[in-house]
């Protein structure tokens, strides 16, 4: 990746349309969503299993658009998905499905992330 | 032009992208930021606002249940991460609607609809002869011509009256955009009075009622200018 250039698997598009040139400010939001995020993605899942659904669609509608932030809105999808959910099978499988991709958007997000930084370094 | 923005959402990425946005146009600058729509109302109660960016589905006070509530109408864009509530909008006469994630051009198209419509609006305010202030929960009309002076105490004013003050919390600023240019004005920076209560003027000091006023130098001139000299 040379400057503010995403990878491949991210929807550059998209972040070209957010960050435009702006690295300091995609540095800030990718370290938000690894920080603030993914730890509240894991807990989708204990919510799902309490059966506490206006929980489940408050943070389920808190993180979805993050997502377009570090250029994987398709997993937006999932999120509108549980939001509307009220059975626990099908909330198992949503969040199963989460799971599943997310473990290979993360890396990604990671390797980002720390690009960023490096740039933020070197300035 | 200045515009004094309010940033409301219950999530912090968003409320700290908003936040870079504004730093992009230099006609906004971000006077708060709320994480619920309860705290937002009770900083647009007290202060004024210039442009709202305002989530619509935020536990407690919604987005659109805020709006219902305002006490005076603002430019608001709302911001959402669904597209259902484009009805809503349109309903509520809000000048743009943000589908998150917001987008660099998107957010600038929206903030030049805000510029076009302040500069659309009239100048000046009509004419008026009173302010409303917000004190003990219920607004209370205050005429001009009863006003003696207003004093800064930091984060409140106090709103001195011929037999009563008041103590609103706002700042300098934002009573002396509300109060008549022609009757009152800044003589030091805690203090604005209203000209036609002076009763002596000595140095640095005035006297209104039984207060005595300092006179900052920088205002003594245009204080001399502004009074009848025999």
């Amino acid at each position: 990746m040379n400057s503010l250039d995403f990878p491949e698997t991210l929807d550059r598009v998209l972040l070209k349309d957010i960050y435009d040139d702006d690295a300091e400010y995609a540095y800030l939001m990718f370290g938000l969503f690894l920080t603030e995020i993914v730890p509240q993605i894991y807990t989708l899942r204990q919510v799902a299993e309490q059966q506490n659904w206006p929980l489940l669609r408050q943070i389920a509608h808190k993180i979805k658009p993050t997502f377009g932030m570090v250029g994987v809105p398709q997993m937006e999808q999932f999120f509108d998905k549980l939001e509307a959910e009220t059975q626990l099978q099908s909330a198992r499988a949503i969040i199963n499905s989460i799971d599943e991709k997310l473990a290979q958007v993360l890396p990604v997000v990671q390797t980002t992330y720390a690009h960023l930084k490096n740039l933020q370094d070197e300035n | 032009m200045k515009i004094n923005c309010l940033i409301v959402d219950d999530e912090s990425m968003a409320r700290q992208s908003l936040e870079r946005l504004c730093t992009k146009r230099p006609e906004l600058t971000v006077m708060h930021v709320c994480t619920n729509g309860n705290e937002a109302l009770q900083i647009v109660e007290s202060r004024t606002v210039d442009l709202m960016f305002l989530d619509v589905e935020m536990p407690g006070l919604t987005g659109l249940e805020l709006l219902d509530l305002l006490p005076y109408s603002m430019p608001v864009v709302l911001t959402t991460s669904k597209t259902e509530y484009a009805f809503a909008a349109f309903q509520y006469q809000v000048i743009d609607y943000l589908k998150k994630p917001i987008t660099l051009p998107r957010f600038n198209q929206a903030v030049d609809k805000v510029v076009d419509t302040i500069k659309a609006a009239p100048a000046t305010p009509p004419p008026t002869n009173d302010i409303y202030v917000r004190t003990d929960g219920r607004f209370v009309r205050l005429a001009f011509d009863d006003i003696l002076y207003v004093e800064n105490t930091g984060d409140y004013v106090k709103i001195r009256m011929n037999s009563h003050t008041h103590v609103v919390h706002t700042t300098m600023k934002n009573l002396e955009e509300k109060l008549d240019p022609r009757r009152f004005l800044r003589v030091h920076r805690t203090f604005i009075v209203n000209l036609s209560r002076i009763i002596d003027i000595e140095e640095n000091t005035l006297v209104i009622a039984d207060k005595v006023i300092p006179i900052s130098r920088a205002n003594k001139a245009e204080l001399m200018n502004r009074i009848n000299i025999l």
